[in-house]
């Protein structure tokens, strides 16, 4: 339960551990993207965590990195087949993000720091917590960023349901700077302040 | 010893390599069939959605004219498109021309451009009328930011090119020839809508040199 749950708090990705911080402020300009983005995240890291636990005796030390990139970029590829055959819609949403999961750094950290030292089950329990900490992170970051640069929060098309919902007053005139890189830090900062602020009160309480 | 250590690490690193390889073969021969239909109807809507439902021809290619391509670059350095010293190759930024003709009499022609993003290579499906002038786009495959280029993909975004591009009134290739609300939409993504707008510029001027003769 602990590794499943430091991924989500203690050990977060984006707002502790601070990593795959690149394609967390591009991609975060829609919710939609996020939810994709997140699940591709997932599913590479459960993977790459999975292979990178069983054969981790099999890999030699000294290629190690290689090795993880290798199988890292397979299941990216994997994904983004995937998503064009089937997703078609979320695959030209995410374009070259998908593409660049390979160098997230939390998939590579993950295999490095612990899928590399412990079971697969640990290693899938590990992957899941990380994925789903690093997909709330993405949302959260999202939604502030989307409401108040666009006025609008994309979801995925359904039937009738376009997909996006307008914010009356915020959609006709939008804070477009949150939409914008700056913006991305903006809130990337803020929440990065609040998310250890909670997380310092907690220890605080402990203590 | 050394050696020994070498050929050991490159025959487990060789054999991770062809395991992958073979595993991403078995995803790519189950997904590129998928693919390819996909682009196809793609396509095949999106020509059908931009001609008005009238009659589109079988595909053309650029003529391989030297005159009309020294037509088509004074007309382009004329518009502010090119420099007067540069260049371009329209054989391969106009990949594909489709006549739309109502009752057999060519009335416009569907575009399929290339052009140069943010994200890299965008596809667009452009209509113009014989005179050039700009009817509506379809922004095709393409590796714009979401949120930012990737606007580009809306139908709307091309109502500021409207109706331009006719001998009078050249379709706007920078910020300054927008109008400000225009010029408010496009901020942040400007790298996106100068590629859009530069290749519907070659397809307009193009356009204009064919005159319905292709």
């Amino acid at each position: 339960m602990f590794n499943f749950l430091k991924g989500l708090f203690k050990e977060n990705p984006i707002f502790v551990l601070a990593l795959g911080l690149c394609p967390t402020l591009a991609v975060s300009t829609q919710v939609v993207n996020a939810i994709g983005m997140g699940a591709g995240v997932i599913f590479v890291l459960i993977g790459s965590n999975i292979m990178v636990s069983l054969l981790k005796n099999f890999i030699p030390d000294e290629v190690h990195i290689p090795a993880y990139i290798v199988i890292i970029a397979s299941f990216v590829t994997i994904v983004d087949l995937l998503m064009q055959a089937f997703l078609p819609a979320l695959s030209s949403s995410l374009g070259v993000f998908v593409k660049l999961i390979v160098v997230n750094c939390i998939i590579l950290g993950r295999a490095e720091a612990f899928a590399s030292k412990n079971n697969v089950k640990d290693s899938i329990v590990d992957a899941l917590g990380m994925g789903i900490g690093f997909t709330v992170g993405l949302l959260i970051i999202s939604l502030v960023r989307e409401v108040l640069g666009a006025g609008t929060i994309t979801l995925f098309p359904m039937g009738d349901f376009s997909g996006v919902i307008k914010i009356p007053g915020l959609y006709d005139a939008p804070a477009r700077i949150f939409s914008l890189s700056p913006g991305a830090l903006l809130v990337m900062g803020f929440l990065m302040a609040g998310f250890n602020w909670l997380l310092s009160k907690n220890k605080n309480k402990e203590n | 010893m050394v050696n020994n250590k070498l050929l050991d690490m490159t025959f487990r690193l060789t054999i991770i390599c062809a395991v992958a390889a073979l595993i991403l073969g078995i995803v790519n021969i189950v997904t590129e069939p998928l693919i390819i239909e996909r682009k196809r109807i793609e396509k095949e809507m999106a020509l059908k959605t931009l001609s008005d439902g009238d009659n589109v021809g079988v595909v053309q290619y650029p003529a391989d004219s030297d005159d009309l391509h020294m037509d088509l670059m004074a007309l382009l350095v004329e518009h502010g498109v090119i420099g007067a010293e540069d260049d371009l190759d329209e054989k391969e930024l106009i990949t594909s021309i489709y006549p739309v003709d109502e009752a057999g009499t060519v009335t416009k022609y569907i575009l399929q451009l290339e052009g140069s993003g943010y994200g890299g290579k965008m596809i667009l499906l452009a209509v113009f009328n014989l005179d050039g002038s700009f009817v509506k786009a379809k922004l095709m495959e393409n590796n714009e930011t979401p949120g930012l280029g990737k606007k580009a993909e809306d139908p709307l975004y091309y109502n500021m090119y409207m109706g331009r591009g006719n001998s009078s009134d050249p379709v706007p290739v920078s910020r300054r020839a927008l109008a400000d609300s225009d010029a408010e939409a496009v901020s942040g993504s400007t790298i996106t809508f100068n590629g859009i707008s530069k290749a519907l510029a070659l397809g307009s001027d193009y356009v204009k040199l064919l005159g319905g003769n292709n």
